[in-house]
């Protein structure tokens, strides 16, 4: 161990000023890191009665993720940071949660729009249906027929991807939408 | 700050880009997911293994990890499900008795755990031991109080002070040179580590 402020980051001792100097410190000096590996391997051994195996986690991890892309989070979930720490490789920028979301909705939409302008039921009822939805006549028959449709071709759909999100179509005529509205 | 803030310090580096950050977060908790992993499987090597997978699985998912709980809770919770996973793909049936999530915060210390080390590990590990020990022993007084107290009753600078009546300067100074003779003893015993 080189330095008291690797025993005071050990103990969490440090201002947060302190603590990312310290970190920029021992992330940039390999024997700070082999301080830092042996002191959490020491701890190990007087707080849990040993350690479980001499095996190189570390090192297979290291090799296995250097082979990944640099995953950057979200802003939102990442504060930014001062210094200017700029990652090499291959970048691969991830959706936050809220736009995958929406995104997926998105697309559920176009497909139910789709499934609307497509279906050609048995009835006479698809010709009103391809024209105007506020044209359309209703028929409950038909209505569950492409209900069918939708649940059997859901999987198609990015509503599938949502865990409570179903597809969903309802007929409807010009007195239905004049009264909802 | 606590290590909590210290680990979330570390995951933040991640986010950004810095894969090692990520080492020395493995680093840290790589004999407690062992000793988790081994509840679950008996085989020393898929033990590794299993545990080598909920770590890239972590990293894999580092970018959604919000800070809402501990890191090594989720980590925890990722090494579990990564364990039940593992048995099942194997044909093997998970433990119907869950693993409490609330050891995740505590130590894993002290539970029934199976014994990985090979013959030759295990010889290591026990030689690790002793030298461990007698290097404690043979500290100064000062020194080897300081660190009893901090790393065996997790006692904070502020209570070893308390304790020791002595400045808190002073009970940083002697946990460091305590840790730097024990580090140089250890040293044969844990390179490549």
């Amino acid at each position: 161990m080189k330095n008291q402020t690797l025993s005071k980051l050990l103990d969490g001792d440090l201002s947060p000023d302190e603590l990312e100097r310290t970190l920029d410190r021992v992330l940039a000096d390999p024997e700070l890191q082999q301080s830092w590996h042996a002191q959490y391997t020491l701890r190990s051994v007087v707080q849990d009665d040993g350690i479980h195996t001499y095996c190189n986690i570390v090192e297979n991890v290291a090799t296995i993720i250097a082979e990944e892309p640099t995953l950057i989070a979200p802003d939102n979930l990442s504060p930014k940071r001062t210094d200017a720490s700029v990652p090499v490789g291959n970048v691969v920028s991830i959706l936050s949660k809220r736009s995958k979301v929406l995104a997926l909705t998105a697309i559920a939409a176009s497909f139910a729009a789709i499934v609307m302008v497509s279906y050609s039921p048995k009835k006479a009822i698809n010709s009103t249906i391809a024209n105007t939805a506020g044209t359309m006549s209703t028929s409950l028959a038909a209505e569950q027929e492409l209900q069918a449709m939708i649940v059997q071709h859901g999987e198609f759909s990015g509503a599938a991807a949502l865990n409570g999100l179903v597809a969903y179509a309802k007929v409807v005529n010009g007195s239905t939408v004049s009264d909802a509205r | 700050m606590s290590e909590a803030e210290v680990d979330l310090a570390l995951v933040r580096r991640v986010q950004q880009g810095d894969k090692q950050a990520y080492n020395l977060l493995v680093g840290k908790y790589q004999q407690k997911i062992l000793r988790l992993v081994s509840r679950f499987i008996r085989d020393s090597m898929e033990c590794e293994d299993v545990t080598q997978d909920a770590f890239i699985k972590a990293y894999r998912a580092l970018p959604n990890f919000r800070g809402d709980s501990a890191f090594y809770t989720w980590l925890y919770r990722i090494a579990v499900n990564t364990a039940k996973n593992y048995l099942v793909s194997a044909g093997r049936r998970p433990p119907a008795q869950d693993l409490d999530a609330q050891e995740a915060s505590n130590s894993v210390a002290g539970a029934s755990f199976v014994d990985l080390n090979t013959p030759e590990s295990a010889l290591m590990n026990s030689e690790l031991i002793t030298v461990i020990r007698k290097t404690i022993a043979e500290l100064p007084d000062t020194l080897r109080e300081a660190i009893v107290y901090r790393e065996f009753d997790g006692l904070s600078y502020e209570e070893i002070a308390e304790v020791m009546d002595c400045p808190i300067g002073t009970v940083r100074s002697r946990i460091f040179r305590a840790r730097e003779t024990l580090e140089e003893a250890m040293s044969p015993y844990i390179s490549g580590n």
